[in-house]
């Protein structure tokens, strides 16, 4: 589903006659299959936010090569990764990242609107998610109306709306209480076995990691272990 | 993304700050009210002035005055060729009485410009009547519509029977319509050390239309060349010249003496229509002809009126120019404040194509509410200026205007242009927030609260 071939990435600091190169990731091998659960862990500084960002697209690579679905995503285009992204992916964050000035229906239907799908459609694919994320009586709430659970469920609800084959979640549960943390990743769960939707979380929690099928642990830019877990 | 679903977007985005988007669109309202009503003013200065040339002279005449060479009057010769060539409707050709013959109707009487025409080509011309019909029979004639206000009774000449136009007065008129009646054309002639006078009666069948001009009267006397002949007989003189007796001898001969043609004084080509005036004018000028027409004077006219307005709609452009400094600012400040949202939206995969058109959109959408209200507030002020003008020239210049004159005209193209103009301005200047909005770092966005 995402290969990851001898990736590397570097942030360059200081004037243009004295740069430096601060290289973040190195030499980054790795396969993730269809349907798994992927937890990526490390210390901060590790890496694993800039990996999770070259698999967004939102960073370009400086060396190696990336596929996502068996497409060479390497060197595509911002318009080319906006299509890409759009088809393909789903995304969750720490922090939500709803549009505050938008209900928590406006936010799920949004992917649908930029995709162009006609209203009545719209009203009744998000009329089914609120449903299956439990906020049906929260669709004309805005975000400040909400709490923080009930916001990762909006971001989770906009997330699957369009129906991703693989979903990047960056600390998925770093905003949320144990008892929403426990919902949400019950809830990651039963859409992996049910819609066979790929994970890749970001996380530092042990209890995130749990759910996982394989974790991989990143340190100074570096792959330190990929390993299944046990009994997954 | 649909149409319909961006123009929620950016009506919901506009909500976000209503007053400010209500300044940037008075803003720019108030450059294009500023724009139309300049230019109004070049538009009214013009339609004024075209109406004006086109009030009394139609715009498919041709008028011909002579000709190159020995002869310069036109002939009989001449009006055949006119009548012969491509897109001429009718050849108005008329022949003045060089006399001061007088019109008397029972005991009234006055003086009267008599012409003799051709009534067929007259119709054919376009001479139209308030009263009557044409002339048929040979003493058959057509009067001007103010012929019957010259019309006195012999009075006493202390009195002053004029009014200020310089006709008689209604208590001194005759107080029936010429139409149907038979009426006495004075002739009066010097013959053989005497003068002697003729009358001829002729039948008042029609009654001209009133002159387009409010100031001009006709007291014109419209006869058939029989009539003509027939005063031509009496007086002796080609065209019933008036012989004058301190006249030399041989002046008097050559009134007297017989020319083989007829020459018209007053020559109008009329052509099917305005499209067909330049190339008859071209052709009779290359013809050897002095002539005539409007649509000459139009195109000069014209052609310092676009000048005209083109100046001022560039002057007017100016003040769009600043409203659209107005509407960058705006733009730039909804990209900046929208930071996290397009942000978020390029994160779950927005196109900056979609986010561009979203920004240029909404820039374009402020040019179109400006010039929408822009128009309408022009079209008040131009209404509000032709009222109040009339008043004012009363009352700085003392003078009362017979004429409505407007000072400010819109055409609908004019609207329509700054539209057009508004809403390119605006989008222009939305062009740069827009491609500011399409390069932001979604992770800068991003990390914002993080």
């Amino acid at each position: 589903m995402i290969k990851v071939d001898n990736l590397s990435h570097s942030f360059y600091v200081g004037k243009k006659n004295n740069r430096q190169e601060v290289p973040v990731l190195r030499d980054i091998n790795l396969e993730i299959n269809e349907g798994e659960i992927v937890s990526v862990v490390g210390r901060s500084g590790s890496g694993k936010s800039t990996l999770l960002n070259l698999m967004s697209g939102y960073i370009k690579p400086t060396e190696g090569d990336l596929y996502i679905k068996g497409e060479r995503v390497t060197d595509y285009k911002e318009s080319q990764w906006a299509d890409f992204r759009a088809e393909h992916l789903g995304f969750i964050f720490q922090s939500f990242q709803l549009i505050p000035s938008m209900s928590a229906y406006q936010n799920i239907e949004l992917p649908l609107v930029m995709k162009g799908v006609a209203e009545k459609e719209r009203k009744q694919m998000v009329d089914i998610m609120l449903e299956r994320v439990g906020l049906s009586d929260y669709s004309d709430h805005y975000p400040s109306e909400l709490s923080g659970g009930q916001q990762q469920r909006v971001s989770v609800a906009r997330a699957l709306i369009v129906n991703p084959p693989i979903i990047l979640a960056d600390e998925p549960t770093g905003s949320l209480d144990q008892e929403t943390e426990k919902e949400l990743l019950d809830f990651i769960q039963k859409l992996n076995k049910e819609e066979n939707i790929t994970f890749v979380i970001i996380t530092h929690d042990e209890e995130v990691a749990e759910i996982a099928n394989r974790t991989i642990r990143l340190e100074d830019g570096k792959l330190l272990a990929d390993r299944e877990v046990v009994g997954k | 993304m649909r149409w319909k679903d961006r123009f929620n977007f950016i009506r919901q985005n506009m909500k976000k700050n209503k007053s400010r988007v209500f300044m940037t669109i008075l803003a720019t309202s108030i450059g294009c009210a500023f724009l139309i009503v300049l230019a109004s003013v070049g538009f009214g200065a013009q339609r004024f002035i075209v109406n004006d040339i086109m009030a009394d002279r139609a715009v498919t005449e041709v008028s011909i005055y002579g000709k190159e060479g020995e002869n310069p009057e036109i002939t009989e010769d001449d009006i055949e060729a006119f009548q012969e060539m491509e897109d001429v409707k009718a050849v108005s050709h008329k022949i003045a009485l060089q006399n001061e013959p007088a019109v008397l109707v029972d005991d009234y009487s006055g003086p009267a410009s008599v012409s003799a025409v051709d009534f067929s080509s007259e119709k054919k011309a376009g001479l139209n009547l308030s009263e009557g019909r044409m002339p048929e029979a040979e003493n058959e004639v057509l009067i001007g519509y103010h012929l019957d206000q010259y019309l006195t009774e012999d009075s006493d000449p202390e009195e002053d029977i004029y009014n200020e136009e310089g006709v008689v007065k209604e208590e001194y008129r005759i107080d029936k319509s010429l139409l149907n009646e038979t009426i006495q054309l004075e002739v009066e002639q010097y013959k053989e050390d005497e003068w002697v006078t003729e009358t001829f009666p002729l039948e008042v069948v029609g009654i001209m239309e009133e002159p387009a001009r409010d100031w001009r009267k006709s007291r014109d006397l419209y006869i058939s060349e029989g009539v003509l002949s027939n005063i031509e007989a009496f007086t002796g003189t080609e065209y019933g010249a008036l012989i004058d007796p301190a006249m030399r001898e041989e002046d008097r001969e050559s009134l007297q003496s017989e020319s083989q043609q007829r020459t018209y004084n007053e020559v109008q080509v009329i052509a099917d229509n305005m499209e067909q005036v330049e190339s008859i004018s071209q052709q009779l000028k290359d013809e050897g002809y002095h002539i005539y027409s409007v649509t000459e004077e139009l195109d000069q006219i014209n052609i310092v009126f676009a000048v005209v307005k083109t100046g001022l709609i560039i002057v007017g452009t100016i003040a769009l120019l600043i409203a659209s400094i107005g509407i960058y600012n705006t733009m730039s400040m909804a990209v900046t404040e929208r930071t996290q949202d397009i942000g978020i939206m390029k994160a779950i995969g927005g196109h900056p194509r979609m986010i561009r058109s979203i920004f240029l959109m909404e820039s374009g959408y402020i040019g179109l509410m400006g010039a929408f209200v822009g128009v309408a507030v022009a079209y008040l002020v131009s209404i509000g200026i032709n009222m109040v003008l009339p008043f004012v020239i009363q009352q700085v210049f003392d003078q009362t205007l017979d004429e409505v004159i407007q000072l400010s005209y819109i055409p609908p193209y004019l609207a329509l242009i700054c539209v057009v103009l508004s809403i390119g301005v605006a989008m222009l200047s939305g062009l740069k927030p827009a491609k500011k909005a399409t390069k932001i770092d979604v992770l800068s966005a991003l990390r914002r609260d993080v």
